[in-house]
């Protein structure tokens, strides 16, 4: 997997450019200009450049937001996945910098510097996760405690005065407020994404919010409760920091225990009170409506190094074969409502119920027509967890 | 009063045991001032449902027809090419005499008494005979052709020198011979009767169908490929006054490397459409810096998705012998993203092959065609999603082995030239050209062929971009006669040279009805005499004689219509009990019963059954037909209503593709059902790839190659299980599930409710239904 992402003035001055992946080379200018020029001319003749496959699995995508040309170059890369990648780099730069300036581009050097340092890791964060991550759900915890833990949050909601509030245990959400969940996704994955890219002590951050505020700045601040686990809310320009600091050891001082037992499902991400059937290797839950995702592996079968690797099948079977659009082209939707596949190695089964979309990966000695029946246990199972709505 | 016409044949033709097919296409042959010449002629009418509801399709035809095999050589090269100028009309009028009456629903009645010399009978040829064609065999015996309409068979098309010429006026059906009424399902047996007799009756009625030129299957030539642009209204019903919308787009640019500096001038050689219209010529600028960048950092070809006036264009831009470059654009309401890449490639191998090398001004004017034969092509794929067809592979029916293996003999006797009594012209006839290979065809499914992968899928190209497939499709082909020179890249020359320029290749393509058989000749420059050099047409009539011959041959031992009764009872009967057989299959046992009485029949005198492969199938004849009357062909019907709904098994690297072929489900092209299936098809085609790019790269790189490229993954099946509401509103489960076994995709649809077991057993059908 290689991607290369650009980022052009309109007049073709670079803002950034990006690369990752092994052996991946920088673009020479003459190749970026080239691209750009490209698109420029086709857009004088009025035709709209939109994307280039070469290669084995190679995409070339050109998206023009405001002023400035996103170009997105990849390898092994689905292209929503990669269109996904450049609206949010987009999204972070609108976070960042807030939609006005963008709009009002004078000078360029002023521009990058504006952006700092952050928002270059959010980028490189992104890019880093492109394959693995689902950038169009927030990674959530799957936890017993999350309903108690829900209750405190909208009391703590009420106290600061942000209807925008939630718990991170890592970087997963374990809960939050309705507020929070109103956002548009995009949203919610970029502010959690600061938090946990930054190395700041004091996590008060001016942000725009892409699709709820693209103009107008609020904060975003992060409460750091125990080991692991914080408290975040968007709120205005009051109340300040040290405040808020000692509001929150105030009020959840006497939920320790609640946060702590739940900050232990760390890494399994699903309550103890559930088993997992042996020919289970891991699983991902979708919560399609909310937009969040719980992905977990069965540490009985998990040994070595491999582990990370085996979600990550996991979730390449979810972004080739059940988040694509293969039947678009048909002029009624199709329902799937179950898929699978199979290697020598492992085998794979997603069940799609509602809003909940399950994928598991399973050993491959387990008899194909056996998994649809595992799935339908393990979803029973996992769906008797409150956690799931919240 | 009775009219009574009187036909003899003429004393001078009785001694012809048989008169031909073959048109008299020297007519259209266009022969340049270098000696290459070309053909193409094609004869067909409209398509009508009635017509292809009445064809003999049932298993009577497949009983009676299928007659026991004989080679074909005792008619003799020889013979047949000097009696082939002999060919002339079978029955002349003697004495016409009026009658007529008007009663009810009909005008007019005549009764026409043909009698013959005793002397001569009014026979066909024996071929002609077997062949369940009743309009061929009408239309040889009395130079008219016949039209089903409403249950009546309609005269039409009446030539001068037919019986009935004299019916002018309106228009007439057959009502009785021998005052046996005449009917679809009877005229065929009543053809056949009357050629033993010396005389007989034939009553017409005629009768006012006002829009019987409409309704009728009207007769198209077509004498060169751009006839068929002209006819598309006719041929496949298109609506040709329809929008200026741009469906494929073409332009050829040629790189000229300036003398005087070192920069480079790009000319747009080629436009279609013309410059004006073509968005492409105004962005080529774009496309080439494109394919510059893709090539220098990347590496590939590549297909670029544009937005122009709120439609999608796929672009691809080619690179052809580094001088040349080739942009194509696809209209996206006609294809989609995923056959971008393939028709792309489809078409530049098409052109590689038509053309010897670089695109230049004398190519044009033919390029010009095959660019709107191309867009023909891809406005019939409008809301089709047509995973089969996306492929260079042959849609391959595998027939019965003994039949396969019949048509291997008749192939490999044309191919091995293997010819008695030769004289010194066919000596030279013969030694002027080699034959590479040849294939046949019922319809576009190949049934046959001894070309080699690369061969077969060039002729696969020709006849898909000709638009022979299409009129295959939606008319009704009596006669297609086709040569071409063809400039094939990738064999090795007989001549010892590999130049596609200096090799003089041509294809030749040949057609009765539904069987349509293909030849690859290569001229032979050791053995050429240079007075003769420039008579290759007269040379390559001969072979298309023989490759009429051959199809003769095949009509005569029923192979077409066997093919036809295979295809529409489908394969083996691997999913019925035996013990429990319908009356189809007693009445193939019947049949089975009767060709081996009739094989003692001395009727048919061929002398020796040695085929060119040195075994007498005589020997071994009784053993096949027992193992024939173990076959019973079953009807594996599909739909909602069946365990398997649907299969394809595709093999890119061997070039075979496998699908169900009952004619009938073939015509519900824009069925959802089957729409979905293909787009399920498509996608688990896709994964299934990636697992033969990572079995590639695994066996190459087996050191360094690690797994941790997740977006690579050796899947061996996908399935996909679709919830789909049919017509009367339930819901129906179906699966599709895509398994790789080697190279070769197997893909099944079948009903949710099917356990395990069944699912198993679709796979072991698709696989084992070759031979």
């Amino acid at each position: 997997m290689s991607i290369h992402l650009m980022c052009l003035s309109s007049s073709g001055t670079p803002i950034f450019t990006k690369r990752r992946g092994e052996n991946v080379e920088n673009l020479p200018f003459s190749t970026v200009a080239s691209l750009n020029g490209v698109h420029l001319f086709c857009k004088t003749q009025n035709v709209g450049l939109e994307l280039t496959e070469f290669g084995d699995n190679g995409l070339v995508i050109w998206k023009e937001f405001e002023s400035l040309l996103f170009i997105g170059i990849s390898t092994n890369l689905t292209e929503r996945v990669l269109r996904n990648l450049i609206e949010k780099a987009f999204e972070a730069m609108v976070l960042h910098v807030g939609l006005n300036e963008i709009q009002q581009l004078i000078n360029i050097d002023c521009f990058k510097r504006d952006l700092k340092s952050s928002y270059f890791q959010i980028i490189e964060k992104l890019m880093e996760t492109a394959e693995n991550d689902l950038l169009d759900f927030n990674e959530s915890l799957l936890c017993n405690e999350s309903v108690a833990i829900h209750e405190k949050l909208l009391t703590f909601s009420e106290q600061t005065f942000s209807p925008y509030c939630f718990v991170l245990s890592r970087h997963r959400l374990i809960c939050a407020s309705e507020g929070f969940y109103d956002l548009h996704v995009s949203d919610r994955k970029l502010l959690i994404l600061l938090i946990t890219q930054s190395n700041a002590l004091q996590k008060d951050f001016p942000v725009f919010l892409p699709h709820k505020s693209p103009t107008i700045a609020y904060r975003l601040i992060s409460l750091p409760i125990i080991q692991g686990v914080s408290v975040g809310l968007i709120c205005g320009a009051k109340p300040a920091y040290n405040e808020l600091e000692v509001l929150s050891q105030a009020f959840w001082q006497d939920h320790y225990e609640l946060l702590v037992s739940a900050e232990i499902n760390n890494p399994r991400n699903f309550p103890p009170t559930i088993e997992l059937d042996s020919s289970v290797i891991g699983f991902l839950l979708i919560n399609s409506r909310l937009k969040k995702y719980f992905i977990s592996k069965n540490i009985q079968q998990v040994v070595g190094k491999r582990s990370s690797h085996r979600m990550d099948i996991l979730r390449a079977f979810f972004h080739k074969s059940v988040y694509t659009e293969d039947f678009g082209a048909l002029s009624e939707p199709v329902k799937v409502p179950e898929q699978y596949y199979t290697s020598d190695y492992h085998k794979c089964h997603a069940l799609i119920k509602d809003e909940c979309i399950l994928c598991v990966l399973f050993v491959s000695a387990v008899p194909t027509h056996t998994m649809k029946f595992i799935s339908e246990d393990l979803l029973v199972k996992l769906l008797s967890e409150k956690s799931f709505t919240l | 009063m009775n009219n009574h016409i009187i036909v003899s044949h003429n004393d001078q033709e009785s001694d012809r045991s048989s008169f031909s097919y073959t048109p008299s296409f020297k007519d259209f042959i266009d022969e340049d001032s270098e000696g290459n010449s070309e053909l193409f002629f094609i004869r067909c009418s409209e398509k009508l449902s009635l017509t292809e509801a009445a064809s003999p399709s049932n298993q009577n035809a497949f009983r009676n027809e299928y007659k026991r095999m004989s080679l074909r050589r005792n008619r003799g090269v020889l013979s047949k090419i000097s009696k082939k100028n002999q060919q002339n009309n079978s029955v002349k009028v003697k004495k016409v005499e009026n009658y007529s009456h008007a009663d009810g629903s009909l005008l007019k009645e005549f009764t026409i008494v043909m009698e013959k010399n005793k002397n001569t009978k009014l026979k066909l040829r024996k071929s002609k005979t077997i062949n369940a064609n009743y309009e061929n065999m009408f239309e040889t015996l009395f130079n008219a052709s016949i039209v089903l309409i409403d249950k009546k068979l309609f005269i039409k098309n009446v030539s001068e020198s037919s019986v009935f010429k004299s019916l002018q006026g309106d228009n007439y059906f057959i009502k009785f011979i021998d005052k046996e009424i005449i009917s679809p399902e009877n005229i065929n047996s009543m053809l056949k009767r009357i050629q033993n007799k010396f005389a007989f009756t034939l009553t017409v009625c005629g009768e006012n169908v006002n829009d019987l030129e409409h309704l009728g299957s009207e007769q198209i030539s077509i004498s060169k490929s751009s006839d068929i642009i002209s006819n598309r209204s006719k041929l496949f019903l298109m609506d040709t006054s329809s929008s200026n919308e741009i469906i494929f787009s073409l332009i050829v640019i040629t790189k000229n490397e300036q003398e005087t500096s070192d920069s480079e001038d790009f000319t747009t050689m080629f436009s279609y459409p013309p410059k004006e219209r073509n968005f492409l010529h105004k962005l080529k600028g774009s496309f080439l810096t494109i394919q510059m960048i893709m090539k220098s950092s990347f590496s590939s070809p590549n297909v670029t998705v544009i937005n122009f006036h709120d439609t999608k264009y796929f672009i691809t831009t080619t690179v052809k012998d580094e001088t040349q470059f080739i942009i194509l654009s696809f209209n996206a309401n006609y294809v989609n993203r995923f056959d971008v890449a393939h028709h792309t490639t489809n078409i530049l191998k098409y052109l590689d092959y038509v053309f010897p090398d670089a695109l230049n001004l004398r190519s044009f004017e033919e390029l010009l065609t095959i660019c709107d034969l191309i867009q023909v092509y891809l406005s019939k794929q409008k809301s089709d999603i047509d995973f089969e067809n996306l492929f260079s592979c042959s849609n391959y029916v595998p027939l019965p082995k003994e039949i396969v293996l019949r048509m291997n003999d008749s192939l490999s006797e044309l191919e091995a030239m293997d010819y008695r009594n030769w004289n010194e012209t066919l000596i030279e006839l013969f030694g002027k050209f080699n034959i590479i290979g040849s294939c046949m065809f019922y319809k576009t499914f190949q049934i046959c062929s001894h070309f080699n992968k690369i061969d077969m899928e060039n002729i696969e190209l020709f006849i898909k971009f000709s638009c022979i497939k299409l009129i295959y499709t939606h008319c009704n082909v009596r006669e297609i006669a086709i040569w071409k020179r063809v400039y094939p890249k990738d064999y090795q020359s007989f001549n010892g040279n590999n130049d596609a320029r200096e090799n003089k290749v041509f294809l030749l393509i040949l057609a009765h009805g539904n069987l349509m058989m293909s030849v690859l000749l290569e001229e032979n420059s050791f053995n050429s005499n240079p007075e003769t050099a420039m008579q290759n047409s007269n040379y390559l009539i001969y072979f298309l004689e023989e490759m009429d011959d051959i199809l003769d041959h095949m009509n005569f031992v029923g192979i077409e219509n066997l093919t036809k009764i295979w295809i529409n009872s489908l394969k083996r009967p691997l999913c019925e009990n035996f013990l429990e057989q319908d009356d189809g299959a007693s009445c193939v046992s019947d049949y089975f019963k009767t060709i081996r009485e009739e094989d003692d029949d001395t009727e048919f005198d061929y002398g020796s059954q040695k085929s060119s492969s040195g075994f007498d199938i005589t020997e071994f004849s009784d053993a096949i037909y027992k193992d024939f009357s173990d076959i019973f062909p079953q009807t594996l019907t599909f739909g909602t209503d069946n365990c398997l709904i649907n299969f394809i098994q595709l093999d890119e690297s061997k070039g075979i593709l496998i699908t169900p072929m009952n004619e009938q489900d073939q015509l519900k092209t824009n069925d959802r059902m089957l729409n979905i299936f293909r787009s399920g098809c498509i996608k688990i085609h896709k994964l299934l790839q990636n697992t033969s790019k990572f079995n590639i790269m695994f066996s190459r790189e087996t050191n360094k190659f690690s797994h941790k490229s997740t977006s690579m993954m050796p899947i061996k099946e996908h399935g996909l299980m679709i919830q789909e509401k049919t017509s009367n509103g339930n819901f129906i489960d179906l699966w599709i599930i895509g398994r790789l076994f080697g190279s070769r995709e197997v893909f099944v649809c079948f009903n949710g409710k099917t356990p395990q077991n069944m699912i198993e057993m679709a796979f072991r059908i698709s696989i084992n239904c070759i031979g």
